[in-house]
């Protein structure tokens, strides 16, 4: 059985994804010892080598999966750098739903590149008896310690975080992206069917969809189990980055209900999702020279 | 032993109970594969299209307590006396049946007397709202709730509503001696129930920690959702779906439990068409 990671990056003008994957790569090497793939886009990759060489993100990746970006999906999103910078960018993330055919294991961790692997606790996957694998329970540092669930409306379905994924090549899994791809290819129809306010595509909605129709459109049951972790921790956007180590992290989060002020958070061992996309660019290279060889 | 669904139905000025019963035998008649047999009690005539969905057509016994009244609760004590089956499930009138629910009554069977006290969202959540509920917190009474409880035909079941006949009767009393300030200043079967099971102390053999009997409460504040964000009115707030074979989501959820709609207006004459035709009238 081969297992591994899979990530993708597609750069914006401004945030330098595949620097992101790159950094993220050579910490999974660290902590779960596994081969890593990348999806991705000529242009990223190019720039991605003459940046950072072609040495260093061959010692990242094991594959990289070039694909072809259609260029009519467009999908703005707002880019949060704390409270007090935000930029409108696109946001190319039309083709998670590829994962399945693309992944060159049996076994693959689909991880979004600014999900920070630094703990072995995902290694706890492998060989699940579950085919997939996804959170419902999300927490953050300092205010909702306890992992809690959300919806994606106030009357709307539970809320499905894309952010890690564990699948099995297996007919149920196949059946989930194959449905992914139905409603990204519709999602007009499903955005206004399950009442989102945004237009903007989420793989995170386009999964709990697909994983609530595969689920009998209830939640007695579900055919998708958590991940052998409490939850995510999620690092939003309005947080930024203090200084990092070796599997240790310090974050300036902003304290609830009182924007532009922060708290100083250490994450340890921990695997953490940074949503703050600048404050990672900003460390990238940090992270890089801790983790390679 | 004889099973089946009993539907105590008595129109008001404002609502057609017996249309609604109707609605409910149907729906019962075209799902359940087991336990299909559907009484109504009522002194109300019965329109001659409607005959056919119910098996028993039972007169209210004695005389009729709630002649006067609007909320028409004031015969409810009289189920094990209306009841023409040996195990009994009590159902209130506004209620559908989407799915087959026959495998519970093996479960039910166990008990003498089995109550919800844990009915469930649209979404399937266990309702966790106590806005109703305040007499039964403060009191701590049992969450009893009488859109669906089984009992058969046996000494506790006959004890309990002996009780509950003399809470009915002397709601004041009872309510002035065994409940604080917060006890409702109108008689609630709900609430008498409640007490008659717990002056009996036989809490723990009306009700379980299982998953089973449910149903799906649409009272909107139960919905587990900020009240701010959803109307009196549910059905203003959250669309239905329903389907020629008479499946029905609410919002986004496929329905799978008995479903206690609440809203009168939400039953329409068009759904009932479509039970009469899945039924094949």
């Amino acid at each position: 059985m081969s297992r591994g990671v899979l990530m993708y990056a597609h750069n914006n003008p401004e945030i330098d994804y595949f620097k992101i994957a790159c950094a993220n790569a050579l910490m999974i090497k660290k902590n779960l010892q596994v081969p890593v793939t990348l999806v991705t886009d000529d242009g990223s990759v190019n720039w991605g080598k003459e940046a950072l060489t072609e040495e260093l993100v061959n010692q990242c990746f094991e594959n990289i999966i070039i694909i072809k970006k259609n260029y009519k999906f467009k999908n703005e999103k707002n880019f949060n750098d704390t409270s007090f910078n935000n930029k409108s960018l696109q946001f190319y993330n039309c083709n998670h739903w590829e994962a399945y055919k693309l992944t060159p294991y049996d076994e693959t961790l689909f991880i979004d590149c600014d999900y920070l692997i630094m703990s072995s606790a995902l290694s706890n996957c492998w060989n699940s008896r579950n085919d997939i694998m996804i959170n419902h329970k999300i927490y953050s540092p300092i205010d909702q310690v306890t992992p809690y669930s959300k919806n994606i409306d106030d009357m709307g379905i539970k809320l499905y975080w894309a952010t890690v994924i564990y699948f099995r090549k297996s007919p149920l899994a196949k059946h989930l992206f194959y449905l992914v791809q139905h409603i990204q290819e519709n999602y007009r129809y499903y955005k206004d069917l399950y009442y989102f306010s945004s237009g903007m595509f989420r793989n995170d909605h386009a999964f709990s969809i697909a994983i609530h129709m595969m689920n009998g459109f209830n939640e007695f049951e579900s055919v998708v189990k958590e991940l052998p972790i409490p939850g995510l921790l999620m690092s939003w956007d309005v947080n930024d980055i203090h200084s990092v180590d070796y599997n240790n992290l310090i974050l300036y989060v902003e304290k609830p209900k009182v924007p532009g002020t922060y708290i100083l958070s250490r994450i340890k061992n921990t695997d953490v999702h940074i949503m703050n996309k600048w404050a990672i660019n900003r460390y990238a290279d940090k992270l890089i020279s801790l983790y390679k060889d | 032993m004889s099973r089946g669904y009993l539907i105590l139905a008595q129109n008001s000025e404002s609502t057609d109970y017996i249309r609604m019963a109707y609605a409910l035998a149907l729906s019962i008649k075209g799902t359940q594969s087991e336990v299909n047999k559907v009484a109504i009690a009522t002194d109300d005539i019965i329109p001659e299209k409607y005959k056919h969905a119910f098996d028993h057509i039972v007169p209210i016994p004695w005389m009729d307590h709630a002649k006067n009244s609007e909320w028409k609760i004031e015969n409810t004590w009289k189920f094990y006396y209306m009841t023409p089956f040996d195990e009994t499930v009590v159902l209130d009138a506004d209620m559908l049946f989407p799915t087959d629910i026959s495998y519970w009554w093996e479960v039910l069977a166990m008990k003498d007397v089995w109550v919800t006290d844990k009915p469930r969202t649209f979404r399937g959540e266990i309702i966790t709202s106590t806005k109703y509920r305040q007499v039964h917190v403060a009191n701590n009474l049992p969450h009893f709730y009488i859109a669906f409880f089984y009992f058969k035909k046996c000494d506790l079941a006959s004890e309990l509503f002996k009780l509950t006949e003399l809470i009915f009767n002397n709601w004041e009393r009872f309510y002035y001696d065994y409940l604080d300030e917060t006890r409702p200043k109108f008689n609630s079967g709900d609430v008498a129930y409640a007490l008659a099971i717990k002056l009996l102390g036989i809490e723990n053999e009306c009700f379980d920690t299982n998953s089973i009997p449910t149903f799906v409460h649409m009272k909107s504040a139960l919905q587990n959702i900020d009240q701010k964000l959803i109307e009196e009115d549910w059905t203003k707030s959250i669309p239905t779906y329903f389907t020629e074979d008479c499946k029905f989501k609410i919002g986004n959820y496929e329905q799978y439990l008995p479903f206690h709609y609440q809203i009168k207006e939400w039953l329409t004459d068009d759904m009932i068409s479509k039970l009469e035709r899945k039924i094949g009238v």
